[in-house]
């Protein structure tokens, strides 16, 4: 070994490099606005026929915000921190830690499929210019088969890609409310839609659920913990400013898109438009070009949504066959490319029957299964997360550490508060989410089945502690599970 | 290597451990490497540590490297010898987990060197669809295959092994080169599992180490 590589190399280690830019910018770049304004946004407004989602974008930043507090602070003490199981197995114990990671896998598979809805609504325009006219799910097929592969070769769409493509989809954003907030109708710009009495009113459980799905992946930051140069405090400003612009970028988006409709208007408009609402705003004021631009963002917005949500599928699976949590042959990887294989299949599989099933069923792609897809993802991300912040109350209880009491008591107890008050608004609002029927059988079974999986997680977890020890004392550690188990002293999860 | 049971004997194995586990690496139908980047560099660079253990020149304590320096016998290697120089000057860098992540960055070329330093590999040009790849190709083909052979058919057997053929299976579970090696994957990575939990803790810690980073890998964004 040169020295020049060997004094290099120790030293990138020890003192680490990233900045508060570097964590946003990977958090961020998983996030595909236009997926969330043009899609989910629209999408909410025409199931649901409340208004208000553009303030419950500004309530579910602020949650998130204080919830992120005591969560920055415990993920130092965490081995696989960025999956919220693993704070739950060491808060609460590896049974719950089971239950939930069992719940997370159902929510960001759910998320996963439900973007194959959406690619067939995103494709058609685009596929308009060229004269090409096919049924959604084939684009959905071809796309599921794309993913696959690209997830056998172990190919993450380039962080650079990614970079361009966001901040081209928050420069369309942005201009599209420009446009919007410059040609309100009846000539007046109302902030009605960001009255906080919306959030005080019937249904708002619905409202601050679709406002979730807009922040999903900002708890990847902590993953960071251990290689920034100030990890307490690179990572915690990361994380405040990540949530603050993705919440400002939202609500801005769709309080515009109201603005122009008129608040009256915009679920009647949504209803009429779906995904096309925001792309026919704008071309009414600023001309095709740009519109052809964001309908051209929307479809890549989707896809790489699509191949996101595919490797975090894909990749808790793999997490959990590491940890012989799932079956052993999920944590097996390509030796060529690394790739998690079988997590990658099995996800893979998942989708084309989806897709085959909604195909001959002929439901809806777009509110059936992108929107209700999501709306279950969101339903279970809301309880990972309430169930995160209690973990981290128990935890910091139960070993202080030195955190200031702000962090390790008052922050982490309000959010327990807030986030609780979220999910269980959400819970009770899941027919207005939906936009069934309060006696619909999915209004309570959805819920049930998610709620079912954590109970089988939780008794797996117990069956576990008698019958493999071994595996039961490395829950929560993913790919590391196997340094755990050699009895590596000083590894917690 | 210390604390040896009955069933591992002492005996210093024809090749070094890194040597014979880039020959297991080397798929010689397709002249190119059975693993990514990335794993390949860290299995080679966990198999060099692996030596310097076995050379009772450093050990593992609490998932940390620990220069042994009351150790008689330093490395007759120049490569080992120039890495246990490193180690030793390197304060900064103590974990396991780090000093793999740091010698993975030229294992790969350290150990070409010295295959090619003692005449095992020759540099041959291999002409792909649309580029040309340098690649290192084991000089004696036989030579290079018997590490293979030998772990696979002893593994099946449940038979006998030094020591340091346990490392080299152990390593060769821990970077998910079972498929290609062992006859019945399943069950003779149950017995390297079994095997292995004799070794000297260290040795475990470090092939549980070198499983544990080669897993993360698979959930690195690429």
């Amino acid at each position: 070994m040169s020295s020049k590589a060997a004094v290099a190399a120790p030293g990138r280690l020890a003192s680490g490099q990233l900045g508060v830019p570097t964590v946003m910018f990977f958090v961020l770049s998983a996030a595909t606005p236009l997926t969330v304004v043009a899609g989910v946004v629209t999408n909410g407004w025409a199931v649901t026929g409340l208004a208000g989602i553009p303030i419950a974008f500004l309530a579910v930043g602020a949650v998130l915000m204080i919830f992120s507090i005591g969560y920055v602070a415990m993920a130092r003490q965490v081995a696989n921190a960025g999956a919220f199981y693993a704070y739950v197995a060491r808060g609460l114990g590896r049974p719950a830690g089971v239950g939930a990671s069992w719940v997370a896998l159902a929510a960001y598979n759910s998320l996963q499929v439900g973007l194959y809805g959406a690619i067939g609504a995103a494709a058609v325009p685009v596929l308009r210019w060229v004269e090409i006219d096919l049924p959604w799910w084939t684009v959905a097929l071809v796309a599921c088969a794309v993913v696959g592969v690209l997830g056998q070769l172990h190919v993450d769409v380039n962080g650079k890609v990614l970079a361009v493509l966001l901040a081209l989809e928050v420069a369309v954003i942005l201009v599209y409310s420009v446009g919007s907030l410059t040609h309100p109708a009846g000539d007046v710009v109302t902030v009605e839609t960001l009255d906080p009495a919306s959030l005080f009113a019937p249904g708002v459980g619905a409202l601050l659920s679709i406002a979730v799905l807009g922040f999903v992946g900002f708890e990847a930051t902590v993953v960071f913990s251990e290689e920034t140069r100030d990890p307490h405090r690179t990572v915690r400003i990361a994380t405040y400013l990540s949530v603050a612009l993705l919440g400002g970028v939202y609500a801005l988006a769709s309080w515009a898109m109201s603005v122009a409709t008129g608040p009256d208007h915009i679920v009647d408009q949504s209803r009429a438009l779906s995904t096309e609402l925001i792309f026919r705003l704008a071309g009414s004021h600023l001309g095709m070009t740009i519109v052809h631009i964001g309908q051209a963002l929307f479809l890549t917005s989707v896809i790489a949504a699509m191949i996101a949500f595919h490797n975090t599928s894909a990749r808790y699976a793999y997490a959990l066959g590491r940890e012989r949590v799932l079956p052993a042959f999920l944590g097996r990887t390509s030796a060529r490319t690394s790739a998690p294989k079988y997590g990658s299949l099995v996800q893979t599989v998942v989708g084309f029957l989806v897709i085959i099933t909604f195909a001959v069923a002929g439901w809806d792609p777009l509110v059936h299964l992108f929107y209700w897809g999501g709306a279950l993802g969101a339903l279970g991300v809301l309880a990972l997360i309430a169930t995160t912040s209690v973990a981290i109350v128990v935890f910091f209880a139960s070993s202080p550490r030195d955190e200031p009491v702000w962090r390790r008591v008052v922050a982490p107890t309000l959010a327990v508060l807030a986030t609780g008050t979220v999910f269980g608004l959400a819970l009770g609002n899941f027919d207005i989410l939906l936009g069934v029927d309060p006696d619909s059988p999915w209004r309570w079974g959805l819920p049930a089945a998610l709620g079912g999986l954590a109970i089988a997680g939780i008794a797996w977890g117990f069956v576990l502690r008698r019958i493999r020890p071994k595996v039961y004392a490395t829950i929560g550690f993913g790919a590391r599970s196997i340094a755990a188990r050699s009895g590596v002293e000083g590894a917690r999860p | 290597m210390g604390g040896l049971t009955g069933q591992l004997r002492r005996s210093p194995p024809p090749m070094s451990v890194a040597d014979q586990l880039y020959c297991i690496c080397y798929d010689e139908h397709r002249d190119w490497y059975r693993l990514g980047d990335q794993v390949l560099r860290l299995g080679l660079a966990g198999a060099l540590l692996a030596e310097l253990v076995m050379g009772r020149v450093v050990t593992v304590r609490k998932e940390r490297i620990v220069v042994i320096w009351a150790s008689v016998h330093p490395p007759r290697d120049a490569l080992l010898h120039t890495l246990l120089e490193l180690i030793r000057s390197s304060r900064d860098v103590t974990t396991l987990q780090d000093w793999l992540r740091v010698l993975s960055d030229k294992s790969f070329e350290d150990v070409v060197e010295r295959l090619h330093r003692f005449g095992h590999v020759a540099t041959v040009e291999v002409r792909r669809k649309l580029r040309t790849n340098l690649v290192y190709r084991p000089v004696n083909l036989e030579d290079a295959a018997w590490p293979e052979s030998r772990i696979a058919l002893s593994v099946n057997r449940g038979g006998e092994m030094w020591a340091a053929d346990w490392v080299l299976a152990g390593l060769v579970v821990a970077l998910g080169l079972d498929i290609h090696v062992f006859f019945d994957p399943r069950a003779d990575v149950e017995t390297v599992r079994e095997m292995t939990e004799l070794l000297p803790p260290e040795m475990r810690d470090l092939l549980a180490e070198v499983e544990a980073a080669a897993g993360g890998t698979a959930t690195q964004p690429t």
